[in-house]
C-alpha cells in the first residue's frame, strides 16, 4: 500500500471515536423489538396454556396455580388453575408464544435473559 | 504413495465446526486431498419429522447461525408450494430484504475471517466492525440479530414500517462507502492480490464437473444463480447484475462476494423505496395434502437445497437439506492439487465453509518417521511467515 493512503487513513482513524464501548459504564443499546426475557403478566393470564401448545422449544410448562387467583376474561370472573412457567435455558425468544396469547398477557421484554449456574433458570407469572 | 500425509482437523469445539482433512503432500507442494465431513451428525432431517409445519421453521432456522433467514424462507416456500398460495408481494419484498442484508452480512464475515487467516488483521477489524452495522439493521427490523424468526407459512410476522425503512435507509450510505472501500481494497491491493492470484485453481470445466455453486462457481466463470435462473420471492422484479470473474482462483472468488457486497445493497435499497402496500401474509390452509416438493435458494454461500415430502397427516415425512458448502466441498479438493501448504487456509476459507472444522494438524514424515502436531492457529501461522519469507505480507 503507498504510504499516502497509509498516512490518510491513519488520521481518519485518529479523528474517529473508538467503534467500542466501555461496557461497565455503558449499555449495548437494543432495537424497540428486541426480544429478551419472557414477562408473563398474572393480572391477565387465563391459564389456557395456548403459550404451551405453540412453543417450539417445549420451554414453557404449565404448573397448578396454588393460589387459584381469581382473573377476568370476557367480562367473566374465574379461578386460574394453572399458569405457565418458562425456562429460560430452553427459550429460543421466537415470540409466538406472545403471538399466541389470547389476552395479551405475554411479552419479551428487552432485558437479556442472564444466565444460570443451574440447570434450569425459571420465569412464571408475576 | 511417496511423500508424507499431513492430517488436518476433525475435532474442536471452538468457532470452527468439524471435518478431517488428509493432505498428501511432497514437500511443499499438495498432491491430493482426501476430506471427511461425517463428523457433525444433529439429526435436524430426522427432528422435522417429528414437529409440526410452524415448529420447523424453527428448528431449520437453527441448522446455520449465519444463514438463519435463508433456511427458513427455503423451507417456508417449500410448504407454501404444496399448500398452493400466493404470496402477499409486501411480504416477498420484505423476505428480499431479509435474505440481501443477511448476504451482506455473510460476506462481510467472510472477508475478515480471510483476511485474518491471510495475516491481514486490519481488515478483519474493519469488516467485523460494519459487520456490526448490518446485525443492527437486522435486530431492528426483525428484534433478533442473528435468529430473525421473520418468516411464517404464507408471508412475513413483522413489518417494516416507514421509520425503519428510513433508519435502514440512512444506514446503508454508510455500507456503500465501505462497500466501495473494499472494492478498491481488492482491486489495488497489492499483497492481497499476490496471495490469491493463481492460488486454488478451479477452472470453468472442473467447476461445472463438480456442480460447484455460489461465489465458487460465478469466480470460475460459471454463470450460476437461483435468483436469475429461478427467481424466487421479489427476485424477478428487483434489478441486479450477477457478478462472474474469469480468474478461477481464490482471487475470483474474492472479486464476486466483494462486487455482490455492492449488488445487494442496491438490492435493499430498491426494495425499501419500492415496498409495495399491501398484507403481510396469506391465511394458510388446515390440512396439507401429501406431496413432494424441491425448494431452491440462492444463500450467501450457494444454492441452497431442500427437499421436502408430506403426509396426510399434516406432517413431513421426509425431509433432506443440501446446504452450499455440502455442495463446494469437491471444489476444494481439486483447488488443492499442486498448491503449497501454506495456501490450505486460504483455499478452504475461500469456500466460506460453514460446517467444516479444522483444529488440529498431525505431520507425519514419511522419510524420518518424525511425528509432531499442529493446531489450526499455528497452520495459518506457518502460512503467514512462509509468504513472508518470500516478500509477501503485512508488517505487525
Amino acid at each position: 500500500m503507498a504510504l499516502g493512503v497509509i498516512v490518510k487513513e491513519l488520521f481518519e482513524s485518529l479523528a474517529k471515536k473508538p467503534a467500542t464501548i466501555k461496557y461497565p459504564f455503558e449499555k449495548v443499546p437494543v432495537a424497540e423489538r428486541f426480544r429478551g426475557r419472557i414477562h408473563f403478566d398474572s393480572k391477565k393470564c387465563i391459564g389456557c396454556s395456548k403459550c404451551s401448545i405453540v412453543c417450539p422449544a417445549k420451554a414453557i410448562e404449565m404448573v397448578p396455580d396454588e393460589k387459584h387467583t381469581e382473573v377476568d376474561f370476557a367480562g367473566r370472573k374465574m379461578a386460574r388453575q394453572r399458569i405457565p412457567r418458562c425456562d429460560l435455558l430452553v427459550c429460543i425468544r421466537c415470540e409466538l408464544c406472545a403471538e399466541a396469547c389470547p389476552t395479551k398477557a405475554i411479552e419479551l421484554t428487552n432485558k437479556f435473559s442472564g444466565c444460570s449456574g443451574k440447570r434450569e433458570m425459571f420465569v412464571t407469572v408475576e | 504413495m511417496h511423500g508424507s500425509e499431513l492430517i488436518v482437523g476433525p475435532q474442536h469445539p471452538a468457532l470452527k465446526e468439524p471435518a478431517s482433512f488428509r493432505v498428501h503432500v511432497d514437500g511443499e507442494k499438495i498432491l491430493s486431498l482426501d476430506l471427511d465431513i461425517s463428523y457433525n451428525h444433529r439429526g435436524i432431517e430426522k427432528g422435522m419429522e417429528q414437529r409440526t409445519f410452524e415448529k420447523n421453521i424453527y428448528l431449520v432456522e437453527r441448522i446455520c447461525g449465519i444463514c438463519s433467514h435463508s433456511h427458513t424462507t427455503n423451507f417456508c416456500k417449500g410448504i407454501e408450494e404444496i399448500m398452493n398460495l400466493t404470496i402477499p408481494r409486501r411480504a416477498q419484498y420484505i423476505r428480499v430484504i431479509m435474505a440481501e442484508l443477511e448476504r451482506i452480512h455473510s460476506h462481510l464475515l467472510w472477508l475478515g475471517v480471510e483476511g485474518h487467516g491471510m495475516g491481514f488483521d486490519t481488515l478483519f477489524m474493519y469488516t467485523w466492525r460494519d459487520r456490526e452495522t448490518v446485525l443492527d439493521l437486522m435486530e431492528t427490523i426483525s428484534g433478533g440479530r442473528i435468529s430473525h424468526a421473520m418468516n411464517r407459512l404464507g408471508g412475513v410476522r413483522r413489518d417494516v414500517d416507514d421509520a425503519t425503512a428510513k433508519k435502514v435507509l440512512q444506514e446503508l450510505k454508510f455500507l456503500e462507502g465501505r462497500a466501495d472501500y473494499y472494492i478498491n481494497l481488492v482491486k489495488t491491493e497489492k499483497t492481497l492480490a499476490k496471495r490469491m492470484k493463481g492460488v486454488g485453481i478451479l477452472s470453468k470445466k472442473m467447476a461445472l464437473e463438480l456442480a460447484a455453486v455460489g461465489p465458487t462457481a460465478r469466480g470460475s466463470g460459471v454463470k450460476r444463480d437461483i435468483r436469475k435462473d429461478d427467481p424466487y420471492a421479489a427476485y424477478g422484479e428487483i434489478p441486479f447484475k450477477m457478478i462472474t470473474s474469469d480468474s478461477c482462483d481464490v482471487y475470483g472468488r474474492n472479486y464476486v462476494r466483494v462486487y455482490e457486497l455492492k449488488e445487494s445493497l442496491d438490492m435493499v435499497r430498491y426494495a425499501l423505496e419500492n415496498l409495495p402496500k399491501g398484507d403481510l401474509y396469506a391465511p394458510i390452509p388446515d390440512t396439507v395434502k401429501a406431496a413432494e416438493v424441491v425448494s431452491r435458494y440462492e444463500a450467501p454461500r450457494g444454492e441452497l437445497f431442500y427437499y421436502i415430502r408430506t403426509n396426510a397427516n399434516n406432517m413431513i415425512e421426509r425431509a433432506h437439506v443440501r446446504t452450499p458448502t455440502f455442495a463446494n466441498w469437491l471444489s476444494v479438493v481439486e483447488a488443492m492439487k499442486g498448491m503449497h501448504i501454506a495456501d490450505i487456509p486460504i483455499i478452504i476459507a475461500a469456500i466460506d465453509p460453514c460446517m467444516s472444522c479444522t483444529s488440529r494438524t498431525t505431520i507425519v514424515d514419511a522419510n524420518d518417521r518424525k511425528l509432531g502436531a499442529l493446531s489450526w492457529e499455528e497452520l495459518e501461522a506457518y502460512s503467514i511467515k512462509w509468504y513472508k519469507g518470500r516478500g509477501i505480507g503485512w508488517e505487525k
